[in-house]
């Protein structure tokens, strides 16, 4: 009787303990759901995404990491239409021209010790950002064959370059290819890295400090021989006639079919060729007009959201991914030739197309795009789209100066109304 | 009185909701549009300096043109076209009816998904180059949405073949309610086939002729879905119209109230015109 009574305790305080237990286990693994917001290209795919979450959700089985797709060509306007509906992901990859907002979340130290240190910026006095990685831009991508054909050998200078596309179509070959509808970066953005960002930063080192306090202006004769020079390059015929009606994906699909020797482009071309062992075409720096030995790459970054709820499982997630296990953040990188920004480098098996991009550019002094520099003289939102449309513009035959008065009239008037 | 009060019982859902869709976001548009504000910090009261802006802003200018060009366009020959396929397919027959649904599908489809399928066929390297490529007419090949002039008529083509069924089927309802007997007395006065178009069709399709016209200067007024596809308001600043123009202040240059205030303008003005063409179509209304 004894025995019954002890057991019947004995199960009584176990089914009290399993259930407080029970309680305790609900209460320690009440998921949490992130959402992340990204995007997908040609390269950096659903996959590659899933292949950072996934080992994450396995290490932390209480959160969960939902995606968030940017749709569309202008991304930055995607987020802040989220952000208008209070839907904007806890964590956002491209966050940089969204920074001037101020709605991000100061980096914790830890996190930021992950980071080389040069390559964390500030803006209103605090590391808001993380640098996930940096892309290479404004390399020329040719098509050997052609070259060996027409006997042309890579540039040294802005001379050599403009033979080579004088040469190309004497051939009777189209010398460079451009996109334009629905990613019109890819008309004049590209050349606009490669000569524009390079030399202005080389004239002016503090040239968007200039513009904001009037003491530089768009219109000078720096910037008006770049783009008279470009305007020049289209009347002669060196650009794809149809380029302003192709996407991005149709003007790189066309220039890998042969329709024009060259293709002025960032890193992710060499992801292209090189996934694809495709060794049929070379890359080169293109010469600086000025003689300069510069090149540009920007650090792409990712953000907290400051008004998240999730902002610790955020920054664990982050920690994960770039310190943790970075078996996903390989995978990005090389999707897309991007390149490591953490202390403890991260790195890839790089192909012929990547490894030629990378020691093109050794010994150079490397600057931001303008339109990427973060603080307190930050390109306004809405230039880059503004100053991509009047690259149209003159591709179009429109005036130069008309169209550098315009950059200056705009770049005040969003200065002020933002 | 009991009546009344369950007619208002009926339309309160409908009220409640076009309210809370349309009324409010109108009125907040409107508040917000004497405000300087990023859509998402704090907001600056500026009083009408936004509106003053608006008269001072070129490229706003610009595609006020374009949206004027396009709407001209669209509203005159859809309303003509309309009102000439009407007649065609105005006899109930196997034939008309097949043309009828034929006219009416592009209307029913998504003008983002026709859109996609039109620029694959108007790009350089698209359906139609490629085809006038394989039939020998490589003369005729063009960069039609890449340069300036072609790529607004192409907006308008599309935008006519899109809404063209639409406003066919507002005639044929209008036409259709004209009384036979009507016809026959006209051809017992004498009249000819213009005769009667004249004097008994003309002016009995006024109401549905006046519901077609408004309907086709507040949707192309509005026009923004095509353009964003086609051409994204390229090349440059050639194809950009009016919303496109908000879209783009408010959300990719981040000028909330500014993009508010052209909103606000662009309203007034549709409402304008649609009473304007209202009272004078009405003036025309001929009773049966």
């Amino acid at each position: 009787m004894k025995r019954t009574k002890m057991t019947a305790l004995e199960l009584s305080a176990s089914l009290i303990a399993s259930a407080f237990s029970g309680i305790g286990v609900q209460a320690e693994t009440e998921q949490t759901t992130l959402t992340f917001g990204v995007f997908v290209t040609d390269n950096i795919t659903m996959d590659i995404w899933e292949a950072i979450i996934e080992p994450f959700e396995e290490a932390h089985p209480e959160i969960d990491v939902e995606l968030v797709m940017a749709s569309g060509d202008d991304r930055t306007s995607f987020w802040r239409t989220k952000l208008n509906s209070g839907e904007f992901p806890d964590i956002v990859v491209e966050s940089d021209k969204l920074v001037t907002m101020d709605i991000f979340a100061e980096v914790p130290e830890d996190v930021q010790a992950l980071f080389n240190e040069d390559l964390l910026t500030e803006y209103g006095g605090k590391v808001v950002q993380i640098p996930a990685s940096i892309q290479y831009k404004g390399q020329c991508y040719y098509n050997k064959a052609a070259f060996e054909e027409l006997g042309l050998e890579e540039p040294e200078t802005w001379d050599d370059f403009i033979n080579i596309c004088e040469t190309i179509k004497e051939a009777g070959l189209v010398p460079l290819m451009c996109g334009g509808t629905g990613d019109t970066w890819a008309t004049g953005g590209m050349y606009w890295v490669a000569e524009g960002d390079t030399q202005v930063q080389n004239a002016y080192s503090d040239f968007l400090e200039g513009l904001a306090e009037g003491t530089y202006s768009w219109n000078n004769e720096l910037i008006q021989n770049i783009l008279t020079t470009y305007q020049e390059m289209v009347e002669a015929g060196y650009y794809y006639e149809g380029g302003l009606s192709l996407s991005y994906s149709q003007c790189a699909d066309a220039f890998l079919k042969g329709d024009a020797v060259m293709l002025i482009d960032g890193s992710w071309m060499n992801a292209t060729l090189d996934s694809a062992e495709n060794e049929d075409f070379g890359v080169f720096v293109v010469p600086t007009m000025d003689g300069t030995d510069v090149a540009i790459g920007n650090a792409s970054s990712w953000a907290v959201y400051k008004d998240s709820k999730n902002q610790d499982a955020a920054w664990e997630f982050i920690k994960y991914v770039f310190g943790e296990d970075t078996t996903g953040y390989r995978g990005w990188l090389e999707s897309d030739g991007l390149f490591s920004t953490t202390v403890e480098s991260v790195t890839y098996e790089m192909g012929p197309v990547t490894t030629k991009f990378l020691e093109n550019i050794e010994g150079y002094t490397i600057y931001s795009e303008l339109n990427a520099i973060i603080g307190d003289y930050s390109f306004p939102s809405g230039m880059s789209s503004f100053m991509e449309k009047s690259f149209q513009n003159i591709f179009s035959g429109a005036d130069v100066s008309d169209e550098l008065d315009s950059w200056d009239t705009e770049y005040q008037r969003l200065l002020d109304a933002q | 009185m009991k009546k009344n009060k369950v007619s208002f019982v009926f339309a309160l859902p409908a009220f409640a909701i076009y309210t809370a869709l349309l009324v409010i976001p109108i009125i907040m548009a409107l508040g917000i549009s004497f405000f300087k504000w990023n859509g998402f910090n704090e907001m600056t009261f500026v009083g009408i300096d936004n509106y003053v802006s608006l008269f001072q802003d070129a490229r706003l200018g610009n595609a006020v043109i374009n949206t004027v060009i396009i709407a001209g366009s669209v509203i005159i020959i859809v309303n003509v076209l309309g009102l000439v396929l009407a007649m065609l397919v105005n006899r109930s027959s196997r034939v008309n009816n097949f043309f009828r649904t034929i006219f009416f599908i592009p209307f029913v489809l998504s003008a983002v998904a026709l859109s996609f399928v039109w620029k694959s066929i108007l790009s350089y390297n698209g359906v139609l180059n490629g085809f006038l490529k394989t039939v020998g007419l490589s003369n005729l090949v063009g960069n039609w949405l890449g340069k300036r002039g072609s790529a607004l008529i192409c907006i308008i083509i599309i935008e006519i073949w899109r809404t063209l069924g639409y406003h066919m089927m507002l005639y044929l309802a209008a036409l259709q309610a004209i009384p036979e007997e009507l016809y026959e007395a006209c051809t017992m006065d004498g009249g000819n086939r213009w005769d009667k178009f004249r004097n008994v069709t003309l002016p009995l399709i006024v109401p549905g002729m006046s519901v077609s016209i408004l309907m086709s200067i507040i949707n192309e007024l509005r026009i923004y879905d095509v353009v964003k596809i086609m051409t994204d308001g390229g090349p440059g600043y050639a194809t950009e119209t009016i919303v496109y123009n908000i879209v783009a202040q408010g959300f990719s240059n981040n000028i909330v109230g500014y993009s508010s205030a052209i909103a606000v303008v662009l309203f007034l003005a549709i409402g304008t015109l649609s009473v304007f063409v209202v009272t004078q179509m009405g003036k025309r209304e001929v009773e049966m």
